[in-house]
């Protein structure tokens, strides 16, 4: 009698993410049509799928071939095949990160003027850099908040992040005293040293209108 | 109309190939050929099952040395891409054995020269060190010039031979249609178009003449004098 060996080669079910199927199929056909992505990875809704190819484009990974008003109809090119590992996406948060090479890319929605909230802080800022001033007192600081009553929230937030610190005195005798003495004053107001190159990091920031980057110098979780 | 992946008489046949390939035992050899003419939908057959089977789906091209198949398929398991071929060759074996997928070869007519004898022979180590179903797709040449290769051949256990589109096929894609189309346009387009590309197309331009003239199906009779066979340019 003759026996066959029955021992299979098991191919393991591993998950495969919505993004990570998409992503595949947009590897293998660098050129690819909406409608034949959606005809090969039918277990996604029509929703995601824009979402993510979205995210793609905004993020420039994907280029558009030919514009068409159904979405079905448009074709793009994948000019970032970056590897394996498909890029994960966040629409709420406007980024996209790949794993591939480590890299983070935030995108935002172009306005044609900044935020209102942070003309006064690019006013500063610019203040700061085209003077470079290394060392400035709150009042010279005060001038593009005026008529807004923030400034003192905003003062805070600079130190926050580090753009200004105040400096520390070295006379001993004024240290046992009070507190306040031990930094440096000027006509009775304090001095503060000023972090220059985070300063020019922060303005050409706002000037990209990535306002949303700035924002995470203070939103730090302590 | 709709755009849906219909489940072609060739893809099926495709489909039941893998499955038995899966079927067999560890020690038997494992490799499939497909083999048709172009318009088939081989390709598009392939991407499915490459999703479906979670696959490693490579597209053989002129260019293809050994250590440009070992790099790709490096990068496709996700492996170090560094190194010499015998290293490389090494991370593949070790990364198959312990995650077992299935590699499939598109156009393998580029590697059926006699120049990229070495690209071939490396395909056969993998197959015989690791055991993993190997498919290869090209066109209807493939099969006969693959039988010079005696060795490789013997290999070959599951063929595929893709046929000209059916009958049921063309109903198929006609249903996916926003109009009816009558029985004798059905044979009509059986007997004259050999792929179902070009019956879309002549779908699309059908329904748009129906859209015009307020018609909810069409009979060869009006699909000749609407003049959708020859487009808007040719009468």
């Amino acid at each position: 009698m003759v026996t066959i060996n029955s021992n299979k080669i098991e191919y393991k079910n591993k998950f495969i993410s919505k993004t990570q199927k998409m992503w595949n199929f947009m590897r293998r056909n660098r050129n690819f049509r909406v409608a034949d992505l959606m005809m090969i990875v039918d277990d996604t809704n029509e929703t995601y799928f824009y979402s993510y190819i979205n995210a793609l484009k905004k993020a420039k990974y994907l280029q558009v071939i030919k514009n068409a008003v159904a979405v079905k109809n448009r074709e793009y090119r994948l000019i970032k095949p970056t590897g394996v590992i498909a890029p994960i996406f966040s629409q709420k948060d406007s980024f996209v990160f790949d794993k591939n090479n480590m890299a983070y890319v935030h995108f935002t929605k172009k306005r044609k003027e900044l935020n209102p909230k942070y003309k006064a802080l690019k006013e500063m800022l610019d203040f700061l850099v085209s003077n470079k001033k290394k060392r400035v007192k709150l009042s010279e600081l005060m001038f593009p908040f005026a008529g807004e009553t923030s400034f003192t929230k905003w003062s805070k937030r600079f130190q926050t992040m580090k753009l200004i610190s105040k400096i520390k005195t070295t006379d001993e005798y004024k240290k046992q005293e009070r507190w306040d003495r031990n930094y440096l004053k000027e006509d009775g107001a304090f001095v503060y040293r000023v972090d220059l190159k985070l300063a020019i990091k922060l303005a050409t920031h706002l000037s990209n209108s990535e306002e949303l980057i700035v924002e995470t110098y203070w939103k730090t979780d302590k | 109309m709709r755009e849906e992946f219909i489940e072609t008489r060739n893809y099926i046949k495709l489909n039941e190939a893998f499955q038995g390939l899966k079927d067999l035992p560890a020690s038997a050899p494992k490799m499939g050929l497909g083999y048709g003419s172009f318009g088939l939908g081989k390709t598009f057959s392939l991407e499915k099952i490459a999703f479906k089977e979670n696959a490693i789906l490579l597209r053989a091209v002129q260019t293809w040395t050994k250590s440009s198949l070992l790099t790709e398929l490096c990068e496709e398991l996700n492996i170090d891409t560094q190194g010499k071929s015998s290293n490389l060759y090494r991370r593949i074996v070790e990364s198959l054995l312990a995650d077992p997928q299935i590699i499939i070869v598109d156009e393998i007519d580029t590697l059926l020269k006699s120049t990229k004898y070495e690209v071939l022979e490396t395909i056969r180590d993998i197959h015989d060190e690791t055991g993993v179903s190997i498919f290869m797709i090209g066109m209807e040449e493939a099969n006969a010039k693959l039988k010079k290769h005696r060795h490789f051949y013997s290999r070959i256990v599951s063929f595929v031979l893709f046929e000209s589109i059916s009958k049921e096929d063309i109903e198929k894609l006609c249903n996916l249609s926003d109009i009816e189309v009558s029985d004798d346009l059905l044979r009509y387009f059986h007997q004259k178009y050999p792929n179902l590309r070009q019956i879309t197309v002549l779908l699309l331009r059908v329904e748009k003449y129906c859209d015009m003239n307020d018609l909810e199906s069409i009979d060869l009779q009006t699909f000749k004098s609407s003049g959708a066979e020859y487009g808007d340019n040719k009468q």
